[in-house]
């Protein structure tokens, strides 16, 4: 059993891997269903929106339904609040109050519910983050530029929502605040002895056609439905991510059984002598896997379990901004991953039980023969993996160049296992090449680098779990990396300047420029000019810029070269309204000045950009109206564009757009793919190491006459620890190695067949992200040699002449 | 009978008289096993081997002739009692410093795997020089090769090789980096007799011709016939010895011994 414990690891680790990702699933859906559950206690039908808006006819009818005891209107006004703390307003929506006790609504966590149409309760959270606290007024606007102060009454329960709620206030306030509020929908509470399905049917009888009547149930599944899809594809990626563990433990263990097997063959071959049949044999060592699977299955469930637990303790203890998400265990989640573990176990020690039927019953009254020198790859496997890399391969290339990601999926995956058919072949050849280096320090090495490819089966398969792993995370990176530098490069194409800074008819104060540039963040500061002109009978706006400091803030070199005197940047509207052409002149009018200038197409930059030499021209001290800003990219984007509304706080409109926004949404997220990606896929790296660390002290078991011989010799502890570290090293960096060159290639053609299709003329940037494949690299590099402390203990601590002493 | 000093080192001839010591055992014990279970394999063994000459340590089965050959080559550590290798005493030294000792200052033929299957010949004769980063001597290693007649066979790895021929390796090998001390343990155990019968005279002309100091263990009495002295053991004690033994002075006193 001791031999087997890596295996039951692998196991362990695979089994909890899966187990803990149905487990935060099914726990996170759960949540969702009570939370949704929660806000909507009380109503037993829903009218709602479908293809038709709601008329007030609509509500009218459905209030005169006799089997209803209540009807709410929903309805949300959008209104901005100046919160005490910000320089300029931001938008929170306002629901109406259900006025009715049988329609439960929010519930406050302190203060009361508005009755009045003067107050108003705000979400917690918003409450907490603009510290306002119960009894406090506030100015809130609506987009028609009516305001009102109103009293904030109470604060809203917001625990359990994911983002930010909105504020309530009664029925009427709503209608008072936007008398033209979008009605989201009608819920109904049922008069005793009406069912919801009853009420549904009674209400879709008299509203408009387009509109949906729900019962009450099937409208909480239906909102379920629009949160839990995200879930749902969290948990798939997941559940791929735990079925590639699984898949690495499968290898892990097939190997596992393969070597114990060998190294039982008198043992199996004695069976067979005192009369054990075929079968008997088989089962033997399928009853074995058996126990090994179920109790590395239970012992992983309960991991899983264990993980979880902490896993969403922690993520109450502390705000990771979503909401807490109590344990939820259901049997699926037990069990599922405990039958695939057992059956996964089997499935693995197939082949080496078969192998083990094949002994035969005179190998038990054969002396033990040296170690077997080679297992030679099977002629057909080699012919098979070439055949797979090949069309793989193939396939692969059409996926990329035609930018289509399935037939591009199938490539890899198709080419990835001829990789590993050939892996006998092709790992070994690997390691005599970077093993001639070490060869050169001495014999100890050399005898490590042979002793790394003498079983080339065994060696395949032991870097084929840890080159899965390595490839995934590689791909992982280089795709990523590669998709990111896409984006900046068209981004940087849509929204060549980070934040454009304007004022509209106010002045920019004289210390504005000095303001934007103390913003932690912000690394160029270019004021601009805007001026109204006339051109060909049209109005337009004109920007200025200076030339030479343009190239600062625009990220494209092209775009900002062509900042010069004599010529004007034109986004595509404004040169079809001037029904110009590029290369075409443009004359602009201001008062009496006059100048004509060459259209360029300019886009991203304003609708009509001169230099500011040539706005000159027109207006000879047009006052600074804004600004464009460079921003450090390592600087949190968000942070950056907040600090920046609030700056110039003399300015009541002030207007900041720009790409900033954007690419720190797609920044966050594909760091958060990243980590979540390497994260995951790193337990299968780990589950290979165990790998690693199995097959070697499984070698060093068996060449333990061979190690004796060797200290007989006179290598020392110390030399015989370093070969096997050697030889781990080399099968690790092999892996790593080949994985990256892979990792590389899919990652390549996976950007090009996801992106190409998405960008203009197909255009995809090939990033190679050295640092993180260094470090995997070196990671990989450490592990090997991590994985051969052990083995290599057991090995330094045999005597010489124990093992040596004939048997 | 007075300790040497200094170089004992094959190569040289015997002197004339009394030979000077190669190795010397004083009251070994070696004790397997603890309480009840205790096993004595080695009961207090005193003996003397002498420089440039071919001892021949036999006895029945568990007579502890291999506990006694491991402990002398410092392969085994004994329980009782001091190994002294010239003027080193083996028995109180570090596993590295053995180590060392092994590599440079003694050689090993053993009955079977004696090669490292995924060396070639060459390799595996130069393997203890080259653990010890030692450059061979190579007119000493062609003169080697060539009395062994492993010319043609450098190349070979010992998969390739018969067996007599993966024991001449084994000889070369002892004896390439000129030891103090060449162990044999049951050297022409797994060969059939014309191949046996050649690996001894291996073993005896390179104690006539370069003077080295061998000690083999074995329970053939015709091979122990090839060496100048034998040594008789017994349930861990010596039993008697015998000089310029023949294979039926040898098979006497073993029957005396009652094996």
């Amino acid at each position: 059993m001791g031999r087997l414990v890596a295996a039951c690891l692998a196991i362990v680790l695979g089994v909890g891997f899966g187990s803990l990702a149905m487990i935060v699933h099914a726990s996170a859906s759960h949540g969702v269903d009570e939370t949704i559950g929660a806000q909507y206690k009380g109503v037993d039908a829903v009218v709602y929106p479908d293809q038709a808006t709601i008329s007030p006819a609509d509500i009218a009818k459905v209030q005169k339904l006799p089997q209803a005891a209540a009807v709410v209107t929903l309805t949300t006004a959008y209104m901005e609040f100046a919160f005490p703390d910000l320089v300029r307003g931001t938008t929170v929506p306002i629901d109406a109050l259900y006025s009715t006790p049988q329609i439960t609504g929010p519930g406050t966590s302190s203060g009361r519910l508005p009755t009045a149409t003067n107050e108003i309760a705000l979400p917690a959270r918003t409450a907490t983050k603009h510290k306002i606290g119960v009894g406090q007024t506030l100015r809130i606007t609506s987009y028609d530029d009516k305001s009102w102060t109103v009293t904030v009454v109470g604060l809203l329960d917001d625990s359990k929502y994911v983002g930010s709620a909105a504020a309530v206030a009664t029925p009427a306030a709503v209608k008072i605040f936007d008398p033209g509020a979008f009605t989201r929908g009608i819920a109904l509470a049922a008069k005793p002895g009406v069912t919801q399905q009853q009420l549904a049917d009674a209400a879709q009888a008299v509203v408009a056609s387009g509109l949906t009547a729900f019962t009450g149930e099937a409208f909480i599944e239906h909102e379920v439905k629009g949160l839990t899809n995200g879930i749902d594809v969290l948990g798939g990626v997941f559940g791929m991510f735990a079925v590639i563990a699984l898949f690495v433990a499968c290898l892990v263990i097939g190997n596992t059984f393969t070597i114990v097997i060998a190294q039982r063959t008198r043992e199996m071959a004695l069976l067979r002598c005192v009369g054990a049949s075929r079968r008997q044999v088989f089962s033997s060592v399928l009853a074995e896997a058996s126990v090994v699977g179920v109790i590395a299955s239970a012992i992983g469930v309960v991991f899983g379990v264990a993980v979880s637990a902490l896993g969403l303790a922690l993520s109450r203890e502390f705000d990771w901004g979503i909401p807490p998400v109590p344990l939820h265990l259901d049997l699926v989640s037990l069990f599922l991953p405990l039958v695939i573990g057992v059956a996964v176990t089997l499935l693995a020690a197939v082949v080496p039980a078969r192998r083990a039927t094949k002994v035969a019953p005179l190998a038990a009254l054969r002396p033990e023969a040296a170690p077997t020198a080679a297992t030679k790859a099977g002629v057909l496997r080699l012919v098979l993996g070439f055949l797979l890399l090949a069309g793989g391969g193939v396939l692969l290339a059409v996926g990329a160049k035609q930018h289509e990601v399935l037939i591009g999926v199938a490539g890899g995956a198709i080419s990835f296992l001829g990789i590993l058919a050939i892996g006998a072949l092709l790992v070994p050849a690997l390691i005599r090449v970077i093993g001639a280096l070490p060869a050169r320090s001495g014999v100890p090495a050399r005898i490590a680098v042979a002793n790394a490819v003498r079983n080339p089966r065994r060696t395949a398969a032991t870097t084929s779990a840890l080159l899965i792993g390595v490839t995934l995370i590689s791909l992982t990176c280089v795709g990523i990396a590669s998709v990111r530098k896409t984006f900046d490069v068209s981004m940087d194409g849509q929204y060549p300047v980070d934040l454009m800074v304007t004022t509209y008819k106010e002045k920019m104060p004289a210390s504005a420029e000095q303001q934007l540039r103390d913003i932690k963040g912000i690394t160029q500061v270019v004021p601009i000019s805007k001026l109204m002109v006339k051109s060909g009978g049209q109005e337009l706006e004109v920007t200025g810029i200076d030339a030479a400091a343009a190239g600062s803030v625009i990220h494209n070199p092209s775009l900002a070269a062509e900042v010069k005197p004599g010529t004007a940047l034109l986004d595509y509207p404004t040169m079809r309204m001037l029904k110009v052409e590029n290369g075409s002149p443009v004359t602009i009018v201001s008062g009496q000045h006059k100048l004509t200038l060459t259209a360029q197409r300019g886009n991203g930059l304003d609708p009509f950009t001169v230099t500011s030499a040539d706005l000159a021209k027109l207006a000879p001290s047009s006052p600074v109206t804004g600004f464009w800003l460079a921003s450090d990219p390592k600087a949190d984007g968000g942070d950056v564009i907040d600090a920046v509304e609030q700056s110039i706080p003399t300015v009541k409109d002030l207007s900041v757009q720009g790409g900033l926004a954007e690419r720190t949404s797609y920044t966050k997220i594909f760091d958060v793919l990243l980590i979540v990606g390497i994260g995951l896929l790193g337990v299968s790296v780990l589950i290979a190491l165990v790998g690693v660390g199995n097959t070697l002290s499984l070698s060093v078991l068996e060449r333990t006459r061979e190690n004796a011989l060797l200290r007989a010799m006179g290598l020392s502890r110390g030399q015989l620890r370093r070969m096997l570290a050697v030889e781990s090293l080399l099968m690790a960096l092999v892996a790593a190695g080949l994985g990256i060159v892979l990792g590389l290639i899919y990652g390549w053609t996976g950007t090009s067949a996801l992106m190409g299709g998405q960008t203009v003329e197909g255009g995809v940037e090939y990033a190679v992200p050295g640092t993180l494949l260094i470090a995997i690299g070196a990671v990989a590099a450490v592990a090997g040699l991590l994985a051969s402390v052990l083995p290599a203990r057991r090995a330094a601590k045999v005597a010489p002449a124990g093992a040596l002493a004939t048997e | 009978m007075s300790l040497q000093t200094g170089e004992l080192a094959a190569g040289r001839l015997p002197q004339d008289g009394e030979p000077q010591t190669a190795i010397r055992a004083h009251e070994l014990r070696k004790v397997y096993g603890q309480g009840d279970t205790a096993v004595a394999a080695l009961d207090g063994v005193s003996v003397d081997f002498g420089v440039g000459q071919f001892t021949a340590i036999m006895g029945p089965s568990g007579s502890g002739k291999s506990t006694l050959m491991h402990c002398l080559a410092g392969l085994d550590t004994p329980t009782e009692g001091q190994v002294l290798l010239g003027e080193t005493e083996l028995t109180r030294l570090p596993d590295a410093e053995l180590t060392k000792i092994r590599r440079d200052r003694v050689g090993f033929v053993f009955q079977s795997f004696n090669l490292l299957p995924m060396l070639t010949a060459n390799d595996n004769i130069l393997l203890p020089l080259e653990l010890g980063n030692r450059k061979p001597d190579q007119e000493w290693l062609s003169t080697l090769i060539e009395v062994l007649g492993l010319g043609d066979r450098l190349t070979h790895r010992p998969s390739e090789l018969s067996g007599g021929q993966q024991q001449r390796v084994a000889v070369a090998r002892a004896l390439v980096g000129r030891p103090e001390v060449v162990f044999a343990d049951e050297p022409t155990g797994n060969l059939d007799s014309r191949s046996g019968a050649e690996v001894l005279g291996f073993l005896r002309r390179s104690v006539r011709e370069f003077g080295q100091t061998v000690v083999m263990v074995t329970h053939d009495p015709l091979a122990a016939s090839y060496a100048d002295r034998v040594v008789m053991l017994a349930d861990g004690k010596l039993a008697g010895e015998l000089r310029q033994p023949t294979p039926e002075s040898v098979l006497d006193a073993l029957r005396r011994l009652g094996a």
